[in-house]
C-alpha cells in the first residue's frame, strides 16, 4: 500500500518567522504545586479512547494566589478495551484493580513523555466590596508554535476547536477526534493517526 | 440397572505426587514444605518449572513470583492473596470446623489433612455459606454438604462429602445415571434397587430442605461450571489481567535493532508547512523541517527520517474529499544533522506518489501534485497529518485553501 522513497533533500536553511506577540520562554516550574490534573481525551466508543495531552493546573508555593495551568502534548494513545474473560471464578473486583494499575502506570509514563505546549499565567484577589475572588493583573499566555519557540501575549483568548474527520469502514462517518488550539495566528492540533484509529476498531 | 463401578475423586494428583529436587535437601524441604500447603494453586507449567529448580534461592525466586502473581490487588504493598490463604491454611491446621454449629466436631486432619478434599476446597472458596451434617444409616453413608453462592445469590457450587466407615470421598458423578449417582450414597458395594430407593426415601424424610438432595442432582446452578473446573488450580489472576490488558495502537514501534538519535520534542516534530499558489492555479506544497525537531535513525553515517504522511483536501460546499497516503524516507549525512541543529530543511511534497487508494506499491495512483491539480474549483480544508513511522511523533496542520 505505502512505498518507501528515498528523496533528495535541499538543504535551505529556513529562518524563524516572526510573530505578532513576542517569542519568550514560560515561567520555570520547579516548585509548583500541582493541584489538579486531568486528561484531554476524546471518547470515541465505550470501548475506544484516545488520550493526547494533559491539562495541569499548579499553585505558586511561595504566592497562593497565583496559578498556572499547562497544557502538555504527548503521542495519541488509542485505548480499546478487552471484555473481561466470561468465566464466574473470575473476580471482576480483583481485575478493576489490576486496570487500575494499569492505567495509572500507563498515565504516569505518558505524562514523562508530554510537552507543554501552552501555559497560562493568572493571579487572584478578594474583591474589597463583594469579598469574592476576581482576577488580578494580566493573564500572560506562553503557546508552542511548530518549531519548539513560545510565543507570548497578555490577555489574549486561546481558542480551542474541536475537530472532525471522515472515518470509513464500519462507521463511515465524520468523528469527533481531535482539538486545535488557536492564538495569535498560530495553533496547535491534538489528533491521533486515522489509520491507527482504524486499526483500532478493527481489532478484536 | 446396577452397575459396578467405584466411586473416584476427580482431582489434581495429589501434592504428594509433585517430587520436589532431591539434589539438595534444603531445596527439598522447602520445596515439599511448599507444595504441601499451596499445592492444589500450582498450576502445571508451574510444576514443571519447580521441578526442574534444585537449589533454595532459585525455589524462593519461585515462590516470590508465585505469589506475586496472584496478588490480588498490586496497587498495595501487601499481597492480600497470601495472606487470605494463609489465614485458611491456620484456620485448617487449627480445625476451625471442630466448634461449627452447624457441623460441629468435622475435622479435617479425619479427611487427609492438607491434601484432602475437604482441605481442597477449603482452600480455594473458604468457609461455605450453608453447610450441613446428615447422618447416614445401614444403607446409607454420612453425607455432609457445603453450598457456595455467587453474588446473584444463585448456588455456585454444592460439594458432597460422603464418608463410608471414616473413608471421605467427594462426590463427582454428577455426569451420570441418577441411579449411579445413589450408588455413591450407599454403604453397600452392589446396592440393590430396593436399597437404593430406601436411601432416596431416606433422603426425601430427613433432607427436608431438599440440601443433600439437590448436591446429587446438580452441581451448580450453572450448566458450565464443573466439579473439575472448580478445583482446577486457578490461572494467577496477573495472568488473565495481562491478557483482558486494553491495548494501545498508538504505541511507538522501534525495532530494537534500529539505532535512534531522538530529536529534542518528546512528542512532536518541529516543522512547518507551506502552501503556495501560482498564477496558473497551481498549488504545492512543501515541509520545513528542523533537524533537530525530529527522529533520525542512524544508517552507517547518514540519518533517515521515516515518515508517514496523510492529506486530506474536502471542498466546504459539495463535502467531496480527496486523498493522499505516503509513507516515504530520506537520508542525509549525519554530519550534517549535527552541525545544523537549529537549522530548517526542505521537503518539497508535490511529487510523492499517492498509496491512498491501492495495496500495490508497484502501482501508486499517481502523486500529490495530480490531486492539486485535479480537485474542482472551490474552497477547501486540507487536513495535513505528518507522522514519525517509528516513534510516532507528529504534527498535524489544518489549512483552507481557495482552488480558483
Amino acid at each position: 500500500m505505502r512505498k518507501i522513497l528515498l528523496l533528495v533533500i535541499l538543504l535551505i536553511p529556513w529562518p524563524c518567522r516572526a510573530q505578532t506577540a513576542s517569542i519568550s520562554p514560560p515561567p520555570d516550574l520547579s516548585g509548583w504545586r500541582e493541584v489538579s490534573r486531568s486528561r484531554i481525551e476524546v471518547v470515541i466508543s465505550e470501548s475506544l479512547n484516545i488520550y493526547m495531552g494533559f491539562d495541569i493546573e499548579y499553585v505558586n508555593p511561595v504566592n497562593p494566589n497565583e496559578f498556572i495551568r499547562v497544557i502538555t502534548k504527548h503521542r495519541p494513545s488509542i485505548i480499546k478495551g478487552r471484555n473481561a474473560p466470561n468465566d464466574r471464578l473470575i473476580s471482576e473486583v480483583v481485575l478493576s484493580r489490576y486496570a487500575e494499575r494499569d492505567r495509572a502506570q500507563m498515565t504516569e509514563e505518558l505524562f514523562k513523555e508530554a510537552d507543554p505546549v501552552i501555559c497560562v499565567k493568572w493571579r487572584i484577589k478578594k474583591d474589597p466590596r463583594t469579598g469574592k475572588e476576581i482576577q488580578d493583573g494580566d493573564i500572560e499566555t506562553w503557546f508552542r508554535v511548530n518549531s519548539g519557540d513560545w510565543l507570548f501575549n497578555k490577555n489574549q483568548e486561546i481558542r480551542v476547536e474541536f475537530l472532525t474527520e471522515h472515518i470509513d469502514g464500519k462507521l463511515n462517518k465524520n468523528i469527533l477526534l481531535g482539538r486545535k488550539y488557536s492564538f495569535a495566528g498560530v495553533y496547535n492540533i491534538f489528533k491521533p493517526s486515522r489509520s491507527d484509529i482504524m486499526l483500532a476498531m478493527e481489532a478484536k | 440397572m446396577v452397575s459396578a463401578f467405584f466411586s473416584v475423586s476427580i482431582v489434581e494428583a495429589a501434592p504428594s505426587d509433585k517430587n520436589c529436587t532431591s539434589q539438595d535437601a534444603d531445596a527439598k524441604k522447602y520445596c515439599n514444605d511448599f507444595m504441601e500447603k499451596y499445592g492444589f494453586f500450582v498450576t502445571n507449567p508451574e510444576l514443571k518449572d519447580l521441578k526442574s529448580r534444585h537449589t533454595l534461592k532459585s525455589i524462593e525466586e519461585f515462590e516470590a513470583d508465585f505469589w506475586k502473581k496472584r496478588d490480588t490487588d498490586p496497587n498495595t504493598s501487601d499481597n492480600e492473596f497470601k495472606i487470605l490463604i494463609d489465614r485458611r491454611l491456620l484456620e485448617i491446621q487449627t480445625e476451625i470446623l471442630t466448634v461449627d454449629f452447624d457441623i460441629p466436631g468435622t475435622l479435617f486432619s479425619s479427611t487427609g489433612g492438607l491434601k484432602g478434599d475437604m482441605a481442597h476446597v477449603y482452600l480455594f472458596y473458604g468457609m461455605p455459606h450453608i453447610k450441613r451434617r446428615l447422618s447416614g444409616n445401614q444403607y446409607m453413608a454420612d453425607l455432609m454438604t457445603w453450598y457456595y453462592f455467587d453474588e446473584n445469590g444463585r448456588v455456585l457450587f454444592r460439594f458432597l462429602f460422603i464418608n463410608k466407615l471414616g473413608r471421605v470421598l467427594l462426590f463427582d458423578r454428577h455426569n451420570f445415571s441418577f441411579e449411579y449417582r445413589l450408588e455413591a450414597l450407599s454403604m453397600n458395594i452392589n446396592p440393590t434397587v430396593y436399597e437404593l430407593q430406601i436411601i432416596l426415601d431416606y433422603l426425601f424424610m430427613r433432607d427436608p430442605e431438599n440440601l443433600f438432595y439437590a448436591s446429587v442432582v446438580e452441581f451448580s446452578y450453572y450448566s458450565d461450571m464443573t466439579l473439575s473446573k472448580a478445583l482446577d488450580p486457578p490461572d494467577p489472576i496477573s495472568l488473565i489481567a495481562e491478557r483482558t490488558k486494553p491495548l494501545d495502537f498508538g504505541q511507538s514501534n522501534i525495532p530494537k535493532d534500529k539505532e535512534f538519535i531522538y530529536g529534542k520534542f518528546k512528542s512532536f516534530i518541529g516543522a512547518n508547512l507551506a502552501i503556495n499558489g501560482d498564477k496558473t492555479n497551481k498549488i504545492s506544497m512543501e515541509l520545513m523541517v528542523l533537524y533537530s525537531g525530529m527522529d533520525w535513525e542512524v544508517i552507517k553515517d547518514r540519518g533517515r527520517g521515516n515518515f508517514d504522511l496523510r492529506i486530506s483536501f474536502q471542498n466546504k460546499v459539495t463535502r467531496a474529499i480527496s486523498e493522499f497516503e505516503v509513507r516515504f524516507s530520506f537520508e542525509i549525512d549525519l554530519a550534517k544533522i549535527k552541525a545544523n541543529p537549529d537549522s530548517y530543511f526542505r521537503i518539497e511534497l508535490d511529487d510523492l506518489k499517492n498509496y491512498r487508494n491501492t495495496n500495490d506499491p508497484e502501482n501508486p495512483e499517481g502523486t500529490l501534485k495530480d490531486i492539486t491539480a485535479s480537485i474542482e474549483p472551490g474552497d477547501y480544508v486540507v487536513n495535513i497529518d505528518l507522522r514519525d513511522t517509528y516513534t510516532r511523533k507528529y504534527m498535524s496542520w489544518q489549512e483552507h485553501i481557495i482552488k480558483k
